[in-house]
């Protein structure tokens, strides 16, 4: 009787549920589509616009390098856009104007390919959420004393070359035997916060010393990933590591002024590993 | 060489035009006109179009040029396309 | 690289020919003449894929500089407040160490900020000339504090007495 009862019991709540969701989905579908209130904010981006290749030109956007940059602003609907201010970039290409450039991949901030400097601090656009205050503007830059390719893209040519001179890899003589290199958790554990680094040069841009030479420091990203060969136990070539650290400019153009951590959109710090680096040499 | 003294930029950009017009000379026999129309059509037109006092301007395309140059100069590229406008412009300048 | 735009414009030559930076021009100019490289100029060494390369390696300028700089910092907290402490009429030692220290670590901080901004790479010649004038000047500073210790109160002294003054 209990066992009937039950299942009673139970068919009925399935049938209300069902009842419910058929009538919520009618509602639905007789309702107006939602009508959310108009939130309309300006963004005041940085325009350049030199490119274009001569053999290609650009439809709406020649090529005129003598033309000075400017902030060029555009209104759209919060309300209608993602909540990142790479959804909103997205959405000024696809329906303002296709002709501003920005470099963007993963959306999700892994990529590194999206860095700017957004309301004044160098982030990545899809990890910065919009200021929902429309009676602000928010102004969008590339990352700070960089060459300009076009708009929002700078070139990191020195950037890459720079982290290509610390020899980001494994440097091992002395290969095990048989198998893999293998490694204790502690020493795993070094590298923590510092692997995860994706380079998206948000840290370095930011940091006056790389501001002021740049040719020779070589900034925090490319230091933390020195740190990260460095701390390696696996490598066996650290000693070579530090020695090229040796000198007053490569890395001790570092004067922890810690813009660098403050700035990181991965929450990495860098200026402790470039501590921990100057320690390392002062030990040696 | 004239009478006035060439800035380091003037002699820069010389420098990428004559390095670029030698790289002409390492590709194929048939496509070298079509290189060579690239590169003229390409200084000349940014030459005229580009104030000389605007040194960001230059430094701008001088690092473009460059890198574009190194990517010429690779021995597995061996044509290049050129556009109507070039044609043309090849054609007035004639 | 403003410093570079400068140098390299068509324009302003007549103008940097009058100015200090006569010299400087000169070895700029014969640098770009092989195709293109200024310091922090816009042009990179070797192709996109060259990585950069190091100054060569000096103890003296990396890690020994260092650490004798945050050492001298360390120790000049509990020197002055060892300087607060005594009179610097009964231990003449401790004054001149301290008035000593002080000026070295005021030194390494001009030098460091002259490196930063007036590298010689970049500066050949103002470069140079300032860094020279802040080593007199340093030397001057000792000599006058070494008399002053000498000769009249001390430092120690002499900060006591502005203080209650």
């Amino acid at each position: 009787m209990s066992v009937l009862n039950q299942a009673a019991r139970r068919l009925a709540k399935a049938s209300i549920i069902d009842v419910r969701s058929f009538a919520t989905s009618v509602r639905r579908l007789q309702a107006e589509p939602l009508q959310k209130p108009v939130l309309n904010k300006e963004f005041k981006i940085y325009r350049w616009a030199s490119f274009g290749s001569p053999c290609r030109p650009t439809f709406e956007n020649p090529d005129e390098p003598a033309k000075k940059p400017n902030l060029q602003s555009y209104t759209i609907d919060l309300n209608q856009t993602g909540p990142m201010v790479l959804d909103a970039l997205i959405k000024i290409k696809n329906e303002i104007d296709p002709t501003l450039t920005f470099r963007r991949s993963c959306r999700e901030g892994i990529c590194g390919s999206c860095a700017m400097n957004i309301n004044g601090q160098n982030t990545l656009a899809c990890l910065c959420r919009i200021d929902r205050d429309a009676s602000k503007d928010s102004k969008i830059y590339p990352l700070p004393h960089m060459y300009i390719v076009k708009d929002l893209v700078p070139d990191l040519t020195q950037f890459y070359k720079q982290y290509k001179s610390i020899q980001p890899y494994l440097q091992n003589d002395n290969p095990p035997e048989k198998g893999e290199f293998l490694q204790s958790q502690e020493d795993r554990r070094k590298l923590d916060g510092l692997y995860e680094c994706i380079l998206c040069a948000c840290c370095s841009t930011s940091c006056p010393s790389y501001w002021w030479n740049q040719d020779e420091y070589l900034g925090p990203a490319t230091l933390m990933q020195a740190y990260r060969w460095i701390a390696d136990s696996r490598d066996g070539n650290s000693a070579k590591r530090k020695e090229y650290l040796q000198n007053e400019l490569s890395m001790y153009r570092c004067h922890t002024i810690f813009n660098c951590s403050r700035t990181c959109p991965k929450g990495l710090n860098p200026a402790a590993a470039i501590a921990k680096i100057k320690l390392d040499l002062a030990a040696d | 060489m004239s009478a006035l003294r060439r800035s380091g930029l003037q002699k820069d950009v010389l420098n990428l035009y004559r390095r670029a017009l030698r790289m002409v000379k390492t590709k194929p026999p048939s496509t070298q006109d079509k290189f060579s129309l690239y590169i003229r059509y390409t200084f000349r037109t940014n030459a005229s179009s580009v104030s000389p006092r605007d040194v960001s301007a230059i430094e701008h395309l001088m690092r473009k040029g460059k890198r574009q140059l190194e990517m010429y100069e690779h021995l597995s590229v061996k044509d290049c396309w050129v556009s109507e406008e070039m044609r043309s412009w090849e054609k007035d300048r004639a | 690289m403003s410093s570079s735009l400068i140098l390299r414009s068509t324009l302003p030559k007549a103008l940097i020919k009058r100015s200090l930076f006569h010299s400087s021009t000169q070895i700029r100019q014969a640098t770009s003449d092989r195709f293109a490289y200024v310091a922090g100029g816009p042009i990179y060494r070797g192709t996109v894929n060259d990585p950069t390369t190091f100054p060569p390696s000096s103890k003296t300028h990396g890690s020994y500089h260092w650490a004798f700089e945050r050492l001298l910092s360390a120790a000049l907290v509990p020197m002055t407040a060892t300087a607060f402490a005594t009179s610097g009429t009964n231990y003449p030692l401790l004054d001149g160490i301290l008035g000593l220290s002080l000026i070295i670590h005021s030194h390494i901080g001009f030098d460091s900020s002259v490196v930063d901004y007036l590298h010689p790479r970049k500066f050949p010649v103002f470069g140079p000339t300032v860094k020279w004038t802040l080593r007199a000047a340093t030397v001057g500073t000792m000599v006058g504090v070494y008399q002053f210790n000498t000769n009249d109160i001390g430092l120690t002294e002499l900060i006591a007495k502005v203080w209650t003054a």
